[in-house]
């Protein structure tokens, strides 16, 4: 998924004392001793026999009111139009899926949901088969049907009228392309999903898709009842499965959520209930958020934030600090890139900007702490199963760069004085500071340099365009995978086949990679990881599109009386759903 | 004198619509497409964009869409987002597709809170501020006077934020020795509304105060120096009598000028207040769009502010023909 | 009922709620002695009253003539206590009916203003409260000094103001100033003076602010009213013709002392101090059109820095008839002349009669 899709509409925080940090994922922890992403990637195993109830989790208690106090505020809540990092863990509380990540022991698995297994597949690998555990119901009791999950998938094509989900269903299921949801295609049948009885959901696949069990996860798969579909009014109060309810929702101010009375514990393999009530803050400003909460009085103490740590804290959080029990890090899904246009820049210049690369002054001018990255040596997150760690073309993730040696590799190549020009905004610090850096390194290294400087809203257009009048940094300025797997990652912005959709990231029209990523994609899950780790690497020795920057890190700011906090590393935030509080 | 009404709320009206008007143009005077602007920060695919043009009509020209905006304050109109068409009620003052609700709702979820602040910062700068600017004014030359004078005008020269940043630091978060700012309605629990209010209430209470102790002050001594005055006194009644009756009467009606003024233009929301105590009213509101660029809800705050400023202007102007029997309304 | 005769038998008056009997006494009224008023200012020691002395009796007007800035108005003030006691340097003695003013306290103070003593003030625009009905105003005076329901003070305020010759005075009782024209506001002024009978009345500049028409109604009002009441009436002004035509007795100031005093016909028909003929001779009559206006050369004196010896000297034209330069050092004391002045002035030359017989009398109208 798209960097910027991490968190919804970035919001307060004009008025805080200290300058905000830019992007929501600039910080994060590197606190070794409280990352709960364990000490290598995390695994995401399948584990298709995992059963409720969830694991136990010791000196829980029930009780009590957690409250989460961010940022931003999500725009929708609605399962089918959700694509939102933060909503993504919100509608976790609420809405079962077929299949559900779980994090255990610091890890992250795919564990079945409301299915009985993770899926069979069809010899043919174009039908996926799930079966529905029995007996399993809605917060008012009625009975949950296969037919509903169909109809949740139906409705999830639906984009004009419920825009902002993911594309995926359109890709991969039969008659995805052409159906456009259940509002507008009510007369048509749609073939890419049906319930042949109560308890069965069939998927019938336009090409493979090997990740499928993975994307069964998204909220997409939520069962919802086509007679309580209120259409744009659903995200007010989402119908829930999970362990809580919507008990109400101010738009952009808070949702309160309780627990779900008909939620059965030893169906869920994921997730406990233990806080009475779980109150989400919505556009609450970081500062006094954080201080408060390490401050921990009152309702401050079992609140949790997970905005980025202000500057003027990370002393207090660090390892050895004071307050440093009071935070957990741990591995986020995004990757942070400065992308070139392969097209325009030829490889030994590309090597050069590699080696110019000025790291470390680009961190400290938008203000990155040691809190909020790890540098990053591939494309793919560190955490992917399968990814072995790897350096190549000197891409550490940090370091001042070397002006003089590029600026001999520049000579040697005979492209002294060659052009880099970028977009930037003028009207974000960030960008702006960051901009000056570059500006600096390359000119010293024997570039000649041209930056367009505009409206962040007008450069938001521009960078998304495939042809336009600058070679470097456009694209995304990040990835973050939608599941553990390289086939999130490589294909939607390695592949040539996203060149024209403003995704790619280089531009690369790579023969072998194209056929790699066919020829991985079809593989088994299991064994796909190390292939695609290769293929990372190959992508970067050879054909070096792009320069990884940073691994983000995702941190948890909480109360002294919110316990068991684990980062779910798949998401990039706290996984809420094991947390308790004492009262 | 209704004709008077009349002809001050025609005036209002149009000073409101010029405001919107230039609202309006600004809107699409600003760089970047405004479509690309009124949709979501970052997910912002080619079909939404589309999506709102059509729903906005911003492929219209922009007369007719002005027209059709003034049509929907008066008259509601319908806002149509892909498949779904809501109604926006009457008076419809946009439609905010970054958090998906009509600007009209929001402002009404808003208003009470820039309300509750308001109340009791007015009751204060009347408990406060009046009271001592009278005492000051009545010991002019003394040494109480000048401390008081002095007082106010340290206090009024600090940068509001400062000490608002430092009350909210020390004493609601660090040390909660008063509760954090925050905002339950009055009709769900009254004392928590009044508790989540109170930092707001004390600081920006006093510090607004101290401009009204010396408006009240500089009007009561200007007062006091009259000849009639002069005339009370040597009618023999207390000095008490001639301060409050004679004296503070005639002082009162330009501070409650500024008084009614203030209270108009404070529903624009107090900025710092509400970000600062955590108390998301108009002006909050407000910022917070325009660092989303969230237009919509930029231009209702503002049309909402400047009705707010017209419609006190009046009330001032007739309540001062009340207090004052010189002024004709007419 | 019983019609009121001359104020020295007065006792009820048709009308009146609360008789009152103004007795006479072998004192004086008011007796004013060697008053000084001070006022300590950042600029220096205003002396706005050095040493002024005079008496009144019931039943008489005394009028006092002189410059802007030559110190009736404050003179007067003080009788009522009206400084600001800690910003004000007193001395002197002031009697009203026995009572001594100056260091009485303030609650003393209050229950002889309005009640024994009023004043009514030069400007009725601003001395009367914008915001509230003049009948109120009056009721106020009323209230204060006789234990009485509002309504009977409201009563009380209707009769003055009938009383003093205003139509429709239900009516207008309930207005507010701002809707009275000049001359019913300084009407509705005298009303408020005398609601309580004061045997006292102090009129600063009463008739200033009008036009002629509309003075001589008032000064008739007040003549009345004196004959009615039998107050004694102060009479400030710097308009001799308003001196001529109700005063009794009148004292002459400058700088804040009094240069000549004594009856109206003495000071006018045979007036003794060089001011008093400057004062006469700058009134225009008829007849002397075409003829320059007479002016007293030079400007009236800063009261911080008064001229040494007489305050006058610098503007007199006959300052050099008097030997050794006197006039410069020494100030004169205020004293009759006998065979030159009978009554008191305060003026070095020694033969004034002759002076203004030969040179002065026929400059004046």
């Amino acid at each position: 998924m798209r960097w910027t899709k991490v968190v919804a509409l970035s919001a307060v925080g004009a008025l805080s004392l200290a300058a905000c940090g830019g992007s929501p994922a600039d910080n994060a922890k590197s606190g070794k001793t409280t990352d709960s992403s364990g000490g290598g990637p995390a695994s995401s195993a399948f584990l298709p026999d995992a059963v409720g109830p969830a694991p136990a989790v010791s000196g829980s208690k029930t009780g009590g009111t957690l409250t989460i106090a961010y940022a931003s505020a999500p725009q929708t809540l609605d399962p089918s139009a959700n694509y939102y990092q933060d909503t993504n863990v919100i509608l976790k509380l609420t809405n079962r899926t077929l299949t559900v990540f779980s994090v255990r022991d610091g890890k992250s698995v795919l564990v079945p949901d409301l299915a009985t297994d993770l899926g069979k597949l069809s010899a043919d690998k174009l039908t996926w088969t799930f079966k529905l555990k029995p007996g399993l119901k809605y917060e008012d009791g009625t009975l949950i049907k296969a037919a509903d999950i169909v109809y949740a998938v139906e409705r999830s094509l639906a984009h004009e009228e419920l825009p902002g989900g993911p594309a995926y269903q359109d890709e991969f299921l039969k008659d995805g392309t052409t159906y456009k949801g259940p509002y507008k295609d009510a007369a048509k049948t749609f073939g890419g999903a049906e319930a042949p009885d109560d308890s069965t959901v069939v998927f019938h696949m336009a090409k493979p898709m090997q990740s499928f069990p993975y994307f069964a996860s998204f909220s997409q798969f939520s069962p919802i009842p086509k007679a309580k579909d209120n259409k744009d009014q659903y995200t007010n109060h989402p119908l829930a499965s999970g362990p809580y309810m919507f008990k109400s929702y101010n738009k952009g101010e808070n949702l309160t959520l309780v627990k779900n009375p008909n939620w059965d514990a030893k169906s869920d393999p994921a997730r406990h209930q233990f806080p009475d009530t779980i109150l989400f803050n919505f556009a609450k400003d970081p500062i006094p958020s954080q201080t408060a909460i390490l401050a921990s009085n009152g309702a401050d103490a079992s609140t949790l934030n997970w905005d980025p740590v202000d500057a003027s804290l990370v002393q207090q959080v660090m390892p050895g600090g004071a307050k440093a029990s009071q935070l957990v890090t741990g591995a986020s899904p995004c990757v942070e890139y400065f992308s070139m246009d392969t097209r325009k820049i030829p490889l030994e210049v590309r090597k050069a900007i590699a080696v110019a690369f000025p790291y470390d002054q680009i961190r400290k001018a938008i203000g990155a702490t040691p809190l909020s990255y790890k540098p990053a040596t591939s494309i793919s997150a560190a955490q992917v199963p399968g990814m072995t760690p790897f350096v190549v073309n000197g891409l550490t993730g940090q370091g001042k760069g070397d002006p003089v040696k590029a600026k001999a590799m520049l000579a040697a190549a005979g492209k002294a004085d060659f052009e880099l020009s970028w977009y930037y905004s003028t009207d974000r610090p960030s960008s702006a500071a960051s901009n000056e850096v570059r500006k600096q390194a390359f000119t010293a290294a024997g570039f000649k340099v041209k930056a367009i400087g505009g409206l962040r809203a007008d450069i938001r257009k521009r960078v998304a365009e495939p042809n336009a009048p600058v070679n470097m940094l456009q694209g995304p300025a990040g990835w973050c995978y939608d599941w553990p797997n390289g086939d999130s990652i490589i294909p939607p912005i390695m592949g040539s086949a996203v060149l024209a959709t403003g995704q790619s990231v280089g531009f690369l029209t790579d023969k072998k990679v194209d056929s790699e990523i066919a020829r991985i994609s079809a593989l088994d899950v299991a064994k796909q990881g190390p292939e695609w780790s290769t293929l990372d690497k190959y992508i970067l020795e050879t054909l070096l599109p792009t320069i990884p920057f940073s691994y983000d890190q995702s941190n948890a700011l909480f109360g002294n009386k919110v316990h068991n906090v684990v980062n779910d590393p798949n998401i990039g935030l706290a996984d809420i759903t094991g947390i308790w509080v004492d009262q | 004198m209704l004709f008077y009404l009349f002809r001050r709320i025609a005036l209002a009206l149009s000073v409101v619509t010029a405001t919107m008007i230039m609202g309006f143009f600004l809107f699409f005077a600003g760089p970047g497409d405004p479509a690309l602007n009124l949709c979501g920060d970052n997910k912002c695919s080619a079909q939404r964009v589309s999506d709102i043009r059509k729903s906005f009509h911003l492929d219209e020209p922009v007369l007719r869409q002005l027209g059709d905006y003034a049509l929907g304050i008066v008259k509601g109109r319908e806002i149509t987002s892909g498949g779904f068409t809501r109604p926006c009620p009457a008076p419809c003052l946009g439609y905010s597709f970054k958090t998906d609700q009509p600007v009209t709702g929001i402002l009404l979820t808003k208003v009470p809170v820039t309300l509750s602040i308001l109340v009791g910062v007015f009751i204060l700068y009347a408990l406060i501020g009046l009271p001592t600017g009278v005492y000051a004014a009545n010991r002019r030359g003394t040494s109480v006077d000048r401390l008081i004078v002095g007082t106010t005008q340290t206090i009024g020269s600090i940068p509001y934020f400062i000490p608002a940043l430092l009350f909210s630091l020390y004493f609601t978060i660090i040390h909660t020795w008063v509760p954090r700012g925050q905002y339950t309605s009055i009709l769900d629990n009254p004392v928590k509304w009044a508790s989540g209010l109170l930092a707001a209430w004390i600081v920006l209470g006093i510090y607004g105060s101290t401009g009204y102790t010396r408006y009240a002050r500089a009007s009561m001594v200007e007062a006091l120096a009259q000849d009639y005055v002069r005339t009370a006194q040597s009618k023999g009644i207390s000095h008490r009598r001639v301060l409050f009756k004679h004296g503070l009467r005639a002082a009162l009606s330009p501070v409650l000028t500024i008084f009614g003024l203030d209270l108009g233009a404070s529903f624009g929301g107090a900025v710092f207040t509400e970000t600062i105590f955590d108390l998301h009213g108009v002006g909050f509101t407000a910022v917070n769009a325009l660092s989303t660029s969230d237009l919509p809800v930029i231009l209702g705050c503002l049309i909402f502010a400047a009705a707010m400023i017209v419609m006190m202007n009046i009330v001032v102007d007739f309540a001062y023909g009340l207090v004052d029997p010189r002024v004709k309304i007419a | 009922m019983t019609t009121p005769t001359s104020p020295i038998q007065d006792t009820a008056v048709l009308g009146r709620s609360a008789p009152v009997r103004h007795s006479t006494t072998s004192t004086h009224l008011l007796e004013v002695t060697d008053l000084k008023v001070q006022f300590p200012t950042a600029d220096g020691l205003v002396s706005a009253v050095s040493g002024m002395s005079y008496s009144v009796d019931l039943g008489k007007t005394m009028a006092i003539v002189g410059e802007s800035g030559s110190g009736k108005s404050v003179s007067s003030l003080a009788v009522l206590g009206l400084h600001n006691p800690k910003r004000t340097l007193m001395s002197g003695s002031i009697k009203l009916d026995g009572t001594e003013i100056i260091g009485l306290s303030e609650d003393k103070l209050r229950r002889l203003r309005s009640n024994v003593a009023a004043m009514i003030f030069q400007d009725p625009q601003s001395a009367l409260h914008p915001f509230y009905k003049v009948g109120d105003q009056i009721a106020e005076a009323y209230s204060e000094h006789h234990d009485v329901s509002k309504a009977k003070a409201r009563a009380r305020a209707v009769e003055m103001l009938d009383r003093v010759g205003i139509p429709n005075p239900l009516r207008r009782s309930k207005q507010y100033p701002h809707e009275f024209s000049g001359g019913m506001r300084q009407r509705a002024m005298i009303a408020l003076g005398l609601v309580n009978d004061p045997k006292l009345l102090i009129a600063d500049e009463p008739t200033t602010a009008l036009d002629v028409t509309v003075q001589a109604q008032i000064l008739d009002l007040l003549n009345d009213l004196q004959k009615e009441f039998g107050s004694a009436i102060v009479l400030i002004t710097h308009d001799l013709a308003v001196v001529a035509e109700v005063a009794d007795d009148v004292l002459v100031m400058y700088g804040g002392r009094c240069v000549e005093s004594g009856t109206v016909h003495e000071v006018l028909a045979a007036p003794r101090h060089p001011y008093t003929w400057g004062l006469l001779s700058s009134v225009p009559t008829l007849g002397s059109e075409g003829t320059e206006l007479h002016a007293i050369r030079g400007a009236p004196p800063s009261l911080i820095s008064l001229p040494t010896g007489c305050s006058f000297h610098p503007r007199c034209d006959f300052a050099s008839r008097v030997p050794e330069g006197l006039c410069s050092s020494v100030l004169p004391e205020l004293s009759p002349r006998p065979g030159q002045s009978e009554h008191p002035i305060r003026c070095h030359l020694t033969t004034p009669a002759d002076i203004y017989e030969d040179e002065v009398a026929s400059t004046i109208g």
